[in-house]
């Protein structure tokens, strides 16, 4: 699924509450930013959620990554959110027209957006992107189906 | 008997210190392998550890799962597989090997790729290579060279001198390689100009980050006077930032690696102050000298990356060659 300025919306409905995040890694030649999410919730008895998701963040211009573990060491994921505020990306915008930047990327006529992943820890990341390439595994759902194949 | 999932939720990295040792001790008793084979439990890296501790008797049933899990280096305990399968007896791992580059080679499928280039480093096992027929070492080849066709210069100069990059890296290093906030200022003499930069990985974990450089210069009327490669991974990484809008136009060649003096402690300290006023364990506020390092690119992008230390490695690739070709002369 492709994610992009026009239903930007969609990431609100994207769940990655308790997925572990191990890190990513990011392309500068094609400005594309990968990451995996692994997302295994269980009770004592059973798994309840088992599911693999892939981010392909494109045409990144911007990305922030805190590692402070401000509240806790933790690499699990406490959501994933719009940044609708878009500070990040006026203040690259500003910094663009004060220092008289060509803004090859920002001056091209692109909708970017601002995407923020939380973590547990207290941590952020920030990515402003021009789309992204969103898919969702759902890992039980896949065995179930290989089981009866 | 203890139930699998109680085995898994036991190994998980969330379990206290004697859970997971209890948790390894169970794994290690169970007797179908095939439980610990990319488990559906985020605990592929504990599974795999006490996997390779396994006879290769008992791993023989078990090889081709082995080499689907290597469909992704980067996923967890695929790189300790890797090593085991290394070991293997040449004549065991054949068969699967085979049927892997056949099922690779006949599905026409370009996402199987890079798992073919993940699969070639188990030609390390001199005596797979020496068993594999001529024809499946064309196949591989012949992949391989359209797959690289399709990647990035960087990613094919990095895989075609693996060995020798990997051998280099594992070298007893110098004091001085490592720079950190007492010896912050060699970072002024490092020179990266027009070096090529592609990319990085972070590692959230271990807040760790790896970048490679090639530096490549070539002057009118003289030729190569400059062909480096360089290693630069940053420890303990409290922040980091980049900016890709090429604010002067497209290049992936920097412009220089700097200390940053001003740095963004403070408001990381504030920061950690207002999420969580009683708790002081936070990494900013623990004793550590961190120090800002700048990479600015020609494009005038810029990366800023603030860490504990900076592991560097520059290889001078023209000396290596030249001292490679006074060692065997004979060799082109």
């Amino acid at each position: 699924m492709i994610i992009d300025y026009t239903n930007r919306e969609l990431i609100k409905d994207i769940c990655l509450n308790e997925g572990i995040f191990i890190g990513c890694s990011y392309d500068y030649t094609e400005k594309e930013l990968s990451l995996a999410i692994r997302q295994t919730i269980s009770n004592s008895q059973t798994i309840m959620v088992d599911k693999y998701f892939t981010f392909s963040f494109l045409n990144v211009i911007y990305l922030d990554v805190q590692g402070c573990e401000f509240g806790e060491e933790s690499n699990q994921i406490a959501c994933i959110y719009l940044d609708e505020a878009e500070t990040k990306l006026k203040a690259l915008k500003s910094e663009l027209e004060q220092n008289s930047f060509i803004g090859f990327l920002l001056d091209k006529d692109i909708d970017f957006f601002t995407v923020g992943l939380e973590m547990t820890s207290g941590d952020n990341i920030t990515v402003i992107c021009e789309s992204i390439d969103y898919m969702e595994n759902d890992l039980m759902k896949l065995r179930e189906e290989r089981r009866i194949d | 008997m203890n139930d699998i999932q109680d085995i898994y939720k036991m190994l998980d990295w969330d379990s206290t210190e004697e859970v997971r040792a209890e948790g390894f001790r169970l794994a290690r008793e169970i007797r179908d392998l095939s439980l610990l084979i990319m488990p559906p439990a985020p605990v592929w890296e504990e599974c795999a550890e006490v996997l390779c501790e396994k006879t290769d008797a008992e791993l023989e049933p078990h090889l081709y799962s082995f080499l689907e899990w290597l469909y992704d280096l980067n996923w967890p305990g695929a790189s300790r597989i890797l090593d085991r399968l290394k070991m293997i007896p040449g004549k065991k791992l054949k068969g699967p090997f085979i049927e892997c580059i056949n099922y690779i080679y006949d599905s026409n499928n370009d996402e199987y790729l890079i798992w073919l280039d993940y699969l070639s480093e188990l030609l390390d096992n001199k005596q797979l290579e020496a068993e594999l027929p001529k024809e499946i070492k064309e196949k591989l080849t012949e992949k391989l060279q359209e797959y690289y066709k399709t990647c990035d210069k960087h990613y094919v100069f990095w895989r075609e001198n693996r060995y020798l990059l990997e051998k280099l890296q594992s070298l007893p290093r110098e004091d001085n390689m490592i720079i950190n906030y007492a010896n912050r200022e060699l970072i002024d003499d490092i020179y990266l100009h027009d070096g090529y930069f592609v990319g990085f990985c972070y590692d959230y974990t271990r807040k760790r980050l790896y970048l490679e450089v090639r530096q490549n210069i070539n002057v009118a009327y003289h030729g190569q006077i400059i062909d480096k490669f360089f290693i630069l991974k940053f420890h303990k990484i409290l922040y980091f930032n980049v900016k890709g809008c090429e604010f002067w136009g497209s290049s992936e060649d920097i412009s220089c690696i700097f200390l940053l003096e001003k740095t963004q402690l403070e408001d990381l300290k504030s920061e950690a102050k207002r999420i969580c006023e009683s708790y002081r364990n936070a990494m900013p506020d623990k004793n550590i000298d961190f120090l800002t390092v700048g990479i600015e690119m020609i494009s005038g992008d810029y990366i800023t990356i603030m860490c504990e230390s900076l592991d560097y490695l520059e290889v001078d690739l023209m000396k290596l060659r030249e001292e490679q070709e006074a060692d065997s002369p004979e060799v082109e």
